[in-house]
């Protein structure tokens, strides 16, 4: 193959894939112009390792494992990326049994409509950033390509009970947080 | 063959397994009959997929314009090595 055909080729797989990548990075870096260098990054890699692909196999898994793994290898001194929280134990029914100490447990309004609809979705992308990244990585592939725990698992290279449990807390963390956002503007109270 | 029943507490260790589609057959039924007669395990799980469903709805309404994706492509274009007539890759 000659490298006019094997940047041809290249090209041809990674356009459909790009504004996915685009997407999870964005919401992984959290900010607009650390996903396109990410993106970027990745592609770069990605093209150097091209001889490795088999031709007719999974271009976008194969390609989005190359970007999750550059991303969790990021410096993690890096001063543009965003603050993370620890996460701590958080109940497995935070938010029912927050809505109902808050008394929001009113017949027919459903406590996570109501949360939900008081967020938007930049909000929640900034909670989703707060996340610690190995945390981050799991709730983003989860959240934005539905995959199985088998299918994240191999993605990130972990075992799938570091997933599981990875997305359980990140989903109560989430939970934790948005609650808190909507306590801090007073919208939580009836 | 006769299923065990969950109790309230076996319910809610197996619930966000059971949103994430990742129990087996037997559980899954397990859970659904709690669910059936247990009005607040079934409180929790409509809060929890709720939340769940609304969380992925919002998560993936990321902003990324076509442009920009475009606009992204051709810098990655740029980046790419440049074949001299002929050269082969390997």
């Amino acid at each position: 193959m000659t490298l006019n055909e094997k940047s041809r080729q290249f090209e041809e797989l990674l356009a459909p894939v790009l504004g996915t990548a685009l997407g999870m990075a964005t919401r992984m870096t959290g900010n607009r112009d650390d996903a396109e260098d990410l993106v970027q990054e990745t592609a770069i890699q990605a093209y150097s390792a091209f001889d490795s692909f088999a031709v007719g196999t999974n271009f976008k898994a194969w390609f989005l494992k190359i970007l999750f793994n550059r991303f969790l290898n990021r410096k993690r001194s890096d001063s543009r990326g965003p603050q993370t929280v620890e996460l701590d134990e958080t109940t497995e029914i935070y938010l029912y049994a927050q809505a109902r100490r808050a008394g929001w447990q009113i017949k027919g309004n459903d406590p996570a409509t109501m949360l939900m609809s008081k967020v938007d979705s930049a909000e929640i992308g900034e909670a989703l950033t707060a996340l610690p990244r190995e945390f981050r990585a799991v709730a983003v592939l989860y959240f934005m390509e539905d995959l199985s725990y088998e299918a994240i698992a191999q993605m990130l290279d972990v075992p799938i009970g570091t997933v599981r449990s990875r997305l359980h807390r990140a989903r109560k963390h989430l939970q934790k947080s948005l609650w808190e956002l909507a306590q801090e503007r007073g919208i939580t109270r009836n | 063959m006769l299923l065990s029943m969950l109790n309230c507490k076996e319910t809610l260790a197996r619930l966000n397994d059971y949103l994430d589609r990742e129990l087996s057959a037997q559980e899954i039924k397990q859970v659904e009959r709690h669910l059936r007669i247990c009005h607040h395990c079934s409180q929790i799980y409509a809060t929890e997929t709720t939340f769940l469903t609304e969380l992925k709805t919002k998560v993936r309404r990321v902003e990324t314009e076509d442009a920009q994706v475009l606009s992204l492509l051709n810098r990655i274009k740029a980046e790419l090595p440049e074949a001299a007539p002929g050269e082969t890759t390997k």
